[in-house]
C-alpha cells in the first residue's frame, strides 16, 4: 500500500516553494546574459570594399540565402570568398549588421529596400546574375494566365494602353506621374523608398466573377513584397500588383495569406488561382505550376556595411582593423542595446499587441486541444482496455499511427487534405491535429494508471456491493487520476510547446508573431529570446495550475482541510 | 449462538464445482452454515478454501452447483444485494489508498445505502472505536500497520450491516506480532450474538476457540466437519488426522553436488522461528543436523530428501527419505556413528522401507540439550 502514493508523505505546499521560483529566474538570467555575450562577440578584421571584384578574396565572408539562384551565382562569381548560408534575407541582413559576414548577396530589390531602411548599408553597383520574377498559376486556367500576361506587358511599359482608356485610371495610374511605367513607379515606392502605403485604388465595378472571387495566395512573411503591416493590413508590392490586376481583369480577387513554403502545396491542391512569392521564373521551385511572363527583373546584387565601403573615386587602402574616419558608428552600451531592442520589438507600432494576440491564439489552441484530446484519450483508453477485439484493435492501430507519424505531417494532412473543403478555422484544425496526437499519448498514460491499480481494491469494492460504474467512479478514477497527474502535466506542457508549429498553416500564434516582428525589425536575436521567455513563463504558469490540482488531489490535503489546518 | 433462536440454514451449498484452467479446485462440495453460527475452514493450501468462500458472494462464478443464502437461491438474487448481505475481509486488507480510515468506512454506506454523510461519519467513528482505532480516523492506509489496516477493513465491512461475515485468511499477511490484535477483534465479533461467520484460517488455536463448527477441507470438498473438539482431538479420517498432527512442514531435496549448507541452515532456522521454537532448541537442532549430514547422509547418499514439521502438540518431527539398499541406521553397522545422536535427541525413531526407499521418521525430544558428539 505504502508505495501507492510515494510522494504524499511530503508537504504538499512545497509545489509553491519560492525557492524553486528563485532558481528559475536565476537560470533565466544566466541564459539571457550568455546569449548576449555570444551574440556580441568580437568583430572580424576589416577589409575595405570598393567594388564587386574586391569581394573575391579569401578574407571575405559572404552571406547568401540557401537554395536560391543568387546562391549558386555568388559562389561562381566569388570563388575565393567564404560562403555562409542563411534561411532568409532578414537573418542575413542582421548577420551583416553585426559583422558576422562582410557582404550579402541577394535580389537587388530586397537589398535596396534594406539599404533604404538602414543608412549603414550600401548596395554595390553591378550585378552577379539576372532573375526574372513572375506569377505562378495552376495549369488548368490558361485564360487567366493570358490576361495576366497582357497586364504584365502594360505594367512593364512594353505595350501601349491607348485602347484601354477606361482601365488606365484605375489599373495603371502611377503615383508619381513622371515614372516611365507602372513597374518603375511601384519599384521606386516599395523598394527604394521603403514606403509601405498602398495607393488608394477603386474596386472593380460589376466584376465578372461577382461572388466567386479568384484567390491570390501571397507569401506575407516577405516585406516589402508581401507583408502584414502593424495595423493588420496586408500590403506590399505584390498586393498592389494583385489589386491592379483585378482592376484590369475587372474581377474580384481576394488575397489569401500564405507562407512561402505553402505556395507549392496550395497551387498543387488548386486552392489558389495565383501564387505570389517573388518567384524566380526559372527557379523550378514550383513544379506544379505554370508561370506568367516576368513582371520584374531582380538581378542578384551585393550589399556591404557603409563603414566597409569606399567610393570608387578614392584610393583603395586595405587596412585591417581601421574604419574610415568619416563614418561614426554608435557605440551603445549593453543596457542601451537591450533597451533599443526592447523598444523596437515591443513598443514601436504597438508590436506587443502582435505578441499578445499570438499568445492568446497559442493558449486557445492549447486549451481546446487539451480538452478535446482528454476526451479522446478517455475513449481511446477505454477501447484499448476493452476485452472486445473490435474495440481494442482500432485503438491499437490509432496509437501506432499517431505515435509513428510526425505531428507536423498530421497537421498538414488535416489542413490541406482532410479539411480543405470544410469551413473551419485554421486554429480549430490545429487544435484537432494536436488533440489527436495528445490523445494517443495521454490515453496510454491513462491505461498505465488504470492497469496499475491493485486488483484487490476492485475486488474489495465489488464485495461491498459496488457496481462496475461506481467502482470506476469511486475507486479507479480517483486513484488513477492522482497517479497520472505528473505525466499528464508533462504532456500538457509539451502540447503547449508543440503549438509553435501551427505557423506552418498560416496561423498567427506566438512563434509566428515573433517571426513577423523579426521580419520587421531585422533583428533576429531579441524577438526570439523574448518569445522563448514568454513560452517559458506561460508554461510555468499553466504548470503551476496543474501543481495546484495535484496538491488538491493529494489525500493528505483533504485531511488538513478536514482538520482545519489549511484553508485552500 | 443464542440457544432460543430457531436453527435455520443461513448458507447452504449443494454440489459446488469450480475449475480454473482445467484444474479442478472444488469438486461437488456440499456444506451448510446455520444462522448465527461461526464456522472455521481449515485445511492444506490448495484445498479450495478461499475459492469456496469467494463463491459464496459470487466473486468467483461457480461452474456447477447451487448456493442458497437465507432461503433464496443466489441465481435468483440481485448479485449486489447478495454482496451487501455479506461482508468480506481479505488477506491483503485491500483498503482504498486514496481514502482515510474514516472515509474507507463511510464510502459504501453513503454510496450504496444512501446514508447521510453525518450519519455515516457517526457510524464510522463508532466502528473505529469498536476495533480500537478511534484515534486513527484520519490516518491513511499507508500510515497504518498491517494489523491496524485489517481492523479498519473489518470495520469497513461491518458498516454495511451484513448478516454474514466472510474472512479470507485475515491474518496470513500479518507479522506474527500483529496477528493477535486482529484475532481479538474477530473474537469479540463472534461473541456478539446474531452474526453468521465463515473464517478461513491457519490459526488452529483460534479456530478451535472461536468456532461453533470446523470444516476440514481437502481435495476440493469439505472432507470432514464437526465441532472443534472432534476435529482437533478426535479426527475420524486419515487426512484430517495427518493435517492436525503435522500442521506445517518444510521439505528439502538435497543433492550433494550443489548442496549449500548455509542456505539450508537459514531455511531450517526460518522455519523454526516461524513456529516460535525456542532459541536453544533451534541451535541444538541445527548442530545435530550438521553432524547427521556430515557423518552419515552426505557421504553415503548423493541424493536424499529431508522434511521438518511441527505438530499441533508442538513436537518437532523430521523425516529422511534416502535411496539404495535397506539400511536402518539403528540396527545396521553403518549407522554406528549416528546411532548415539538419534538416541540422545529423539523421543521416537521409526524406520520403514517403501518402494525401494528408506524412510526414517524422527520425533525430537522437547528437552533437547547441547550434547554434540565426541
Amino acid at each position: 500500500m505504502r508505495n501507492l502514493f510515494p510522494s504524499s508523505a511530503g508537504d504538499g505546499s512545497s509545489a509553491f516553494a519560492t525557492r524553486r521560483r528563485r532558481w528559475f529566474f536565476f537560470a533565466l538570467l544566466v541564459v539571457v546574459l550568455a546569449a548576449f555575450v555570444i551574440q556580441g562577440r568580437g568583430r572580424q578584421k576589416d577589409v575595405a570594399v570598393r567594388s564587386l571584384s574586391d569581394l573575391n578574396s579569401s578574407k571575405i565572408v559572404i552571406g547568401v540565402e540557401k537554395d536560391t539562384n543568387a546562391f549558386s551565382r555568388t559562389i561562381e562569381t566569388f570563388p575565393l570568398a567564404t560562403m555562409r548560408r542563411y534561411d532568409d534575407p532578414t537573418m542575413m541582413t542582421e548577420a551583416l549588421k553585426n559583422g558576422e559576414v562582410d557582404a550579402i548577396a541577394h535580389d537587388r530589390p530586397y537589398l535596396e529596400y534594406f539599404a533604404a531602411l538602414d543608412p549603414e548599408l550600401v548596395v554595390l553597383s553591378g550585378s552577379v546574375g539576372e532573375n526574372s520574377i513572375a506569377v505562378a498559376a495552376p495549369p488548368g486556367q490558361p485564360e487567366l494566365l493570358r490576361q495576366t500576361n497582357e497586364f504584365i506587358a502594360i505594367f512593364r511599359g512594353e505595350r501601349g494602353v491607348e485602347n484601354l482608356n477606361d482601365k488606365w485610371d484605375g489599373a495603371f495610374k502611377p503615383v508619381d506621374s513622371s515614372s516611365a511605367c507602372l513597374a518603375d513607379d511601384m519599384y521606386e515606392r516599395w523598394f527604394k523608398a521603403s514606403d509601405s502605403r498602398l495607393p488608394e485604388l477603386p474596386n472593380p465595378s460589376n466584376p465578372i466573377n461577382a461572388g466567386r472571387p479568384y484567390v491570390a495566395g501571397i507569401a506575407l512573411d516577405n516585406p516589402p513584397v508581401g507583408f502584414v503591416r502593424d495595423d493588420g493590413e496586408a500590403v506590399g508590392f505584390e498586393v498592389e500588383f494583385v489589386k491592379r490586376l483585378a482592376l484590369y481583369m475587372n474581377a474580384e480577387i481576394v488575397v489569401r495569406p500564405l507562407l512561402f513554403e505553402e505556395l507549392s502545396r496550395a497551387l498543387n491542391s488548386e486552392t489558389i488561382d495565383f501564387g505570389f512569392g517573388f518567384l524566380d521564373l526559372d527557379s523550378g521551385r514550383c513544379s506544379y505550376a505554370v508561370f506568367s511572363d516576368p513582371y520584374l527583373n531582380a538581378p542578384t546584387a551585393v550589399m556591404v556595411r557603409r563603414e566597409r565601403y569606399v567610393a570608387d573615386d578614392r584610393p583603395v587602402v586595405y587596412c585591417a582593423g581601421m574604419a574610415p574616419a568619416q563614418i561614426t558608428v554608435d557605440q551603445l552600451t549593453f543596457a542601451q542595446r537591450i533597451k533599443r531592442s526592447f523598444e523596437k520589438t515591443f513598443l514601436v507600432d504597438n508590436r506587443w499587441k502582435l505578441f499578445w494576440k499570438g499568445l492568446l491564439v497559442t493558449i486557445y489552441i492549447t486549451v481546446v486541444a487539451t480538452v478535446l484530446g482528454t476526451l479522446l484519450a478517455v475513449l481511446q483508453c477505454w477501447m484499448r482496455r476493452s476485452k472486445r477485439a473490435w474495440l481494442r484493435y482500432p485503438a491499437k492501430t490509432y496509437i501506432a499511427f499517431m505515435q509513428g507519424t510526425p505531428i507536423l505531417v498530421i497537421l498538414l494532412v488535416l489542413y490541406y487534405v482532410v479539411f480543405t473543403k470544410v469551413s473551419i478555422t485554421g486554429e480549430m484544425v490545429a487544435a484537432i491535429a494536436l488533440a489527436l496526437n495528445f490523445a494517443a499519448y495521454a490515453g496510454e498514460q491513462m491505461r498505465t494508471g488504470v492497469d496499475g491499480i491493485d486488483k484487490g481494491l476492485i475486488e474489495a469494492a465489488v464485495a461491498l456491493g459496488f457496481g462496475r460504474f461506481d467502482v470506476f467512479r469511486k475507486i479507479i478514477f480517483p486513484i488513477a487520476c492522482r497517479r497520472i497527474m505528473p505525466v499528464y502535466k508533462g504532456e500538457f506542457i509539451s502540447l503547449l510547446k508543440t503549438t509553435s508549429i501551427v505557423g506552418y498553416v498560416a496561423i498567427q500564434d506566438l512563434t509566428k508573431a515573433s517571426d513577423i516582428v523579426r521580419g520587421r525589425t531585422y533583428e533576429a536575436f531579441f524577438p526570439l529570446i523574448a518569445t522563448a521567455i514568454i513560452y517559458l513563463v506561460t508554461a510555468h504558469l499553466l504548470a503551476s495550475g496543474f501543481a495546484y490540482l495535484e496538491y488538491r488531489l493529494d489525500p493528505v490535503t483533504r485531511r488538513k482541510r478536514a482538520k482545519g489546518e489549511v484553508n485552500v | 449462538m443464542s440457544p432460543d433462536a430457531p436453527v435455520t440454514k443461513m448458507i447452504e451449498v449443494k454440489g459446488l464445482c469450480k475449475t480454473f484452467n482445467g484444474v479442478s479446485v472444488l469438486r461437488n462440495l456440499d456444506a451448510f452454515v446455520n444462522r448465527g453460527e461461526i464456522v472455521s475452514i481449515v485445511g492444506p493450501s490448495g484445498a479450495g478454501k478461499s475459492t469456496f468462500l469467494r463463491c459464496l458472494n459470487l466473486l468467483e462464478t461457480p461452474d456447477e452447483g447451487q448456493i442458497i443464502v437465507d432461503g433464496v437461491d443466489v441465481d435468483k438474487m440481485d448479485v449486489r444485494k447478495l454482496r451487501m448481505k455479506m461482508g468480506m475481509v481479505f488477506q491483503q486488507f485491500n483498503l482504498f489508498p486514496h481514502l482515510s480510515a474514516l472515509e474507507n468506512i463511510m464510502l459504501a454506506p453513503t454510496s450504496l445505502l444512501k446514508m447521510s454523510k453525518a450519519e455515516a461519519s457517526d457510524q464510522a467513528y463508532e466502528l473505529l472505536d469498536k476495533v480500537g482505532l478511534a484515534g486513527k480516523a484520519w490516518a491513511f492506509p499507508w500510515e497504518l500497520s498491517g494489523g491496524q489496516q485489517q481492523r479498519v477493513a473489518i470495520a469497513r465491512a461491518l458498516a454495511m450491516h451484513p448478516e454474514i461475515m466472510l474472512f479470507d485468511e485475515p491474518t496470513s499477511a500479518l507479522d506474527p506480532t500483529m496477528v493477535n490484535e486482529v484475532l481479538g477483534v474477530i473474537r469479540s465479533l463472534a461473541d456478539e450474538a446474531g452474526m453468521t461467520m465463515a473464517i478461513v484460517t491457519h490459526e488452529m488455536r483460534f479456530a478451535r476457540e472461536v468456532s461453533d463448527r470446523v470444516f476440514y477441507m481437502d481435495q476440493g470438498i469439505v472432507y470432514e466437519e464437526g465441532d472443534p473438539e472432534q476435529i482437533f482431538e478426535r479426527p475420524r479420517r486419515d487426512r484430517t488426522r495427518a493435517f492436525i498432527r503435522r500442521v506445517d512442514t518444510a521439505r528439502f531435496e538435497i543433492d550433494e553436488d550443489n548442496f549449500d549448507f548455509y542456505s539450508f541452515n537459514a531455511q531450517v532456522e526460518d522455519f523454526a522461528m516461524k513456529h516460535l521454537l525456542e532459541l536453544e532448541l533451534r541451535q541444538v537442532m541445527l548442530l545435530f543436523l550438521e553432524e547427521l549430514f556430515d557423518t552419515f547422509f552426505l557421504p553415503k547418499f548423493h541424493k536424499f530428501s529431508f522434511a521438518i514439521g511441527v505438530t499441533e502438540k508442538r513436537e518437532v518431527e523430521m523425516r529422511f527419505v534416502y535411496p539404495g539398499r535397506e539400511l536402518d541406521p539403528m540396527t545396521d553397522s553403518e549407522g554406528l556413528l549416528v546411532r548415539g545422536i538419534f538416541e540422545r535427541n529423539f523421543s521416537s525413531v521409526h524406520y520403514s522401507r517403501h518402494d525401494d526407499e528408506n524412510i526414517l521418521d524422527l520425533v525430537a525430544r522437547r528437552d533437547l540439550k547441547l550434547t554434540p558428539l565426541s
